[in-house]
C-alpha cells in the first residue's frame, strides 16, 4: 500500500487531520473532566477516537453528562 | 418584542447543547474531506482494486475534476449530512413535549406561536448559512487541489442555497412531526422516510420540481446559466411554501395538545 | 394597591366541571370558588383529581364540560396559558437542564416589560437559591428544583398562584419555609390556591378548604367553621393516678354531665354544653388531690375529618 503515501496527499490531509484532532481532543477533555452518560469513559474515548466525525457527534448528543 | 427572549433562549440552547457546533462541523468536515478523497484516495483505491486499469476507464468511473469533487460533496451532504442533521435536531420540539419543559415557560407568559416560530427561525438560519458556508469552503479547497474548471463561484453558491432550502424544509418537517408524535427518534425516522419516499416517487414520475430532493438534483447540476429559470423558482417556492404551511400546522397542533402527564 | 384588588367577583369560579379521559371519568361536576386574597386548600388523596383540576385551571388541559373563570377570564379551547397572568407550580416542575437557575428565572420573567436583574436576585434570595444561582439546573436535587419552581411561579408577580403539592417534595425545613412563603404572599394581597395531601400544612395556613375524593367535591368550607363544627362535647382529662373514683363520682354530680369514662389514666367526660360545664369542672379538679397533667376539649383534627368524609362516601 505504499503507493498511497504521497507528500501532496499528506499536505492536503493536514486540515482534516487538525479538524479531527480538535474535535476529538475537546470531546476527550470533556469525558475526562465531566464524566459520561450511557457508556463508561473508556468506551466513549474509543468511540471518539476511532469513528471519524460520527464518534464525537454521538458523544456530544448522547454521551455527555447533562446533570452537572 | 416578546419573541426576542425566546430566540435568545433558542440560540443559547443551540450553543450549550452543541447543536450549532455539530451542524457546522458536518459541513466543514465533508467540504474538506471530499476534494482529498476524490483527488488522492479514490484513484489509488481503484488502482489497487483493478490492476492495470486505464486512465480513461478510471475517469469514466469517477469524475476526477473539481466539478466532480463538488458534486460528490453535495451528494455527501444529501446523504450523510441530512442523516446527521436529522439525528441532531429530531428532538427539537418532540423532546420538549416529552420532557414537559414547555409547561413552565407557557404559564409564565410565552406563547405557542413564538416558541415554534423562534425554533424554526433559529435553526433554519443555521442550516441555511452553514450550507452556503460549506459549499464555499468546498469550492475554495477544491480550487487548491484541482485545476479550476468552473467559470465562477456562482453555481456553488447557488448549490449551497438550494441545499439550504432543502434543509430548511427538513427543519420544518421535524417540528411538525415532533408535535404530532412527541417522540424524538420516531420523528427522525418518519422525516427520513418521507424524504426518501418523496425522492423516489419524484424521480420515477419525473416530478422533481414538487419534491425536496429535486432541489438537491438541481444543485448537483452546478449550472451557472439558469439561476432564475421558472422551474427552479417554482420548486423553491413550493418547498418553502410547504415549510411555512408545516409551521402553521405545527402551531395549530401544539395549541390543541394537552401538555400534562395524563 | 394594584388593579387586581379592584376587580369584582371571585378569583376562581368553577361550575359543573367535568373531565373525561379516554375511558376514565376523572372529574365529576366540580363546583368551587376562591375569593380574592385568600389561601385555599385543595385536599384529596393521590389520584383524586387535584392535579387534573389545577391543569384545567392553568389552561394547559381542556375541560370536557363546565365553566371555569380564572382571574376574570373564562377558559375556552383557545385560552393560552400565558394570558391568565397566573403563577403555576406543577407537581414536578421540569426545567431546561442546560440553563442556570438565574437564566431560568430571567427567561420566565422576560415578558412584555422585560425582567430586571434585581427582581431575579430578589426571588433567588427569597427561595434560598442565591448560592446556586450560577449552577446548571440539570444538577439540582428534587428539593432545589421545587424551590426554583416556586421562584418561577412568583417571578412575574402574579395575583393568583396555583401550587400543585408545593411542599410534598421538601424536607421538614423546606416545608416550613414554603408555609411561611404562602403566608407572606397572603400578606401581600395575593390569592393562593394549593393542593396537598399533607393536612398539617393546611391547618396552619388555609382560609378555606375543599375535599376532593374520586373526582367529586365532598364539601367546601372555611377552615374555622369546619373545625368548630367538629368540636365534640367531651373533656379529656389526663390524670397522674390510674383511677380516682371519688373524683369521677363528684364530676358525675355536676348538672349537664351525661356520662364519664375511665380508660387507663384518661378520664373522659361527656357533657351537654362544653362552655357551661368547664368552670365547674375546673373548680372540682383544682380541689381534688389528683395531679392533672392535661385538660382539653376533644375535637377532631382535619385528618380525622378528612378520613371520615372520604370513607363515608
Amino acid at each position: 500500500m505504499n503507493v498511497l503515501i504521497d507528500t501532496n496527499m499528506i499536505l492536503a490531509l493536514i486540515p482534516i487531520f487538525i479538524f479531527q484532532l480538535l474535535l476529538a481532543g475537546y470531546c476527550i477533555f470533556k469525558i475526562v473532566k465531566d464524566g459520561t452518560a450511557n457508556l463508561n469513559k473508556l468506551a466513549w474515548i474509543v468511540i471518539v477516537l476511532f469513528f471519524n466525525l460520527i464518534g464525537p457527534i454521538m458523544f456530544l448528543i448522547v454521551g455527555r453528562r447533562k446533570d452537572i | 418584542m416578546r419573541i426576542i427572549s425566546v430566540i435568545k433562549k433558542d440560540i443559547l440552547e443551540g450553543i450549550r447543547n452543541y447543536r450549532f457546533l455539530i451542524i457546522l462541523a458536518v459541513f466543514a468536515f465533508f467540504a474538506i474531506l471530499n476534494p482529498v478523497m476524490s483527488k488522492y484516495v479514490l484513484p489509488e483505491l481503484l488502482k489497487s482494486q483493478f490492476q492495470g486499469i486505464s486512465q480513461e476507464m478510471m475517469s469514466a468511473m469517477v469524475d476526477m475534476s473539481q466539478t466532480g469533487s463538488i458534486r460528490s460533496y453535495l451528494g455527501d451532504i444529501y446523504e450523510m449530512g441530512m442523516l446527521i442533521i436529522i439525528f441532531v435536531l429530531c428532538g427539537l420540539i418532540s423532546s420538549e413535549l416529552k420532557d414537559k419543559t414547555l409547561i413552565m415557560p407557557l404559564c409564565s407568559g410565552k406563547s405557542f406561536g413564538h416558541i415554534i416560530i423562534s425554533k424554526f427561525a433559529v435553526y433554519s438560519s443555521v442550516v441555511f448559512f452553514c450550507s452556503i458556508f460549506g459549499a464555499a469552503l468546498n469550492y475554495i479547497y477544491s480550487s487548491l487541489l484541482f485545476s479550476s474548471d468552473l467559470p465562477s463561484i456562482v453555481p456553488i453558491v447557488k448549490a449551497g442555497v438550494l441545499e439550504g432550502v432543502f434543509l430548511i424544509f427538513i427543519v420544518s418537517m421535524l417540528i411538525l412531526i415532533g408535535t404530532l408524535t412527541e417522540k424524538p427518534i420516531l420523528t427522525g425516522l418518519l422525516t427520513l422516510t418521507f424524504i426518501l419516499i418523496s425522492g423516489f416517487l419524484g424521480s420515477s414520475f419525473k416530478q422533481q420540481k414538487f419534491t425536496p430532493s429535486g432541489l438537491i438534483e438541481e444543485a448537483m447540476k452546478l449550472s451557472s446559466s439558469s439561476v432564475f429559470n421558472t422551474e427552479l423558482i417554482q420548486n423553491v417556492a413550493i418547498i418553502l411554501g410547504a415549510a411555512i404551511i408545516f409551521i402553521i400546522l405545527a402551531i395549530m397542533r401544539i395549541k390543541r395538545l394537552e401538555l400534562t402527564n395524563r | 394597591m394594584k388593579e387586581g384588588h379592584m376587580k369584582e367577583g371571585y378569583m376562581i369560579e368553577v361550575k359543573n366541571l367535568n373531565k373525561v379521559f379516554k375511558n376514565y371519568h376523572a372529574l365529576k361536576d366540580i363546583s368551587i370558588h376562591v375569593n380574592r386574597g385568600e389561601i385555599y386548600g385543595f385536599l384529596g388523596h393521590n389520584g383524586a383529581g387535584k392535579s387534573t383540576t389545577i391543569n384545567i385551571l392553568t389552561g394547559l388541559s381542556k375541560a370536557s364540560s363546565g365553566k371555569c373563570i380564572v382571574n376574570g377570564i373564562e377558559l375556552s379551547d383557545k385560552t393560552n396559558p400565558g394570558d391568565l397572568c397566573i403563577g403555576y407550580l406543577p407537581e414536578e416542575p421540569m426545567f431546561y437542564s442546560w440553563m442556570t437557575a438565574k437564566e431560568t428565572l430571567q427567561y420566565f420573567g422576560e415578558n412584555k416589560d422585560g425582567c430586571s436583574r434585581k427582581r431575579v436576585d430578589e426571588i433567588l434570595e427569597w427561595v434560598g437559591l442565591t448560592g446556586a444561582a450560577k449552577r446548571r439546573v440539570g444538577g439540582f436535587s428534587r428539593g432545589m428544583k421545587q424551590r426554583l419552581g416556586i421562584g418561577a411561579a412568583l417571578i412575574n408577580d402574579p395575583e393568583l398562584l396555583l401550587l400543585d403539592e408545593p411542599a410534598s417534595a421538601l424536607d421538614p425545613e423546606g416545608r416550613s419555609d414554603v408555609i411561611k412563603l404562602i403566608l407572606d404572599l397572603k400578606r401581600r394581597g395575593k390569592t393562593v390556591f394549593f393542593s396537598t395531601h399533607i393536612l398539617n400544612d393546611v391547618e396552619r395556613v388555609c382560609d378555606r378548604v375543599s375535599i376532593l375524593s374520586q373526582g367529586r367535591v365532598l364539601f367546601e368550607k372555611s377552615l374555622q367553621d369546619l373545625l368548630k363544627e367538629n368540636v365534640q362535647p367531651v373533656f379529656d382529662i389526663k390524670l397522674k393516678e390510674r383511677s380516682d373514683t371519688a373524683l369521677e363520682e363528684s364530676i358525675k354530680d355536676i348538672s349537664g354531665v351525661i356520662k364519664t369514662e375511665i380508660l387507663d389514666d384518661l378520664l373522659s367526660v361527656w357533657v351537654e354544653d362544653t362552655e357551661k360545664v368547664s368552670r365547674e369542672l375546673l373548680y372540682l379538679l383544682s380541689k381534688s388531690s389528683s395531679y392533672v397533667s392535661s385538660f382539653s376539649v376533644r375535637s377532631k383534627n382535619l385528618e380525622d375529618i378528612f378520613l371520615e368524609e372520604v370513607k363515608g362516601k
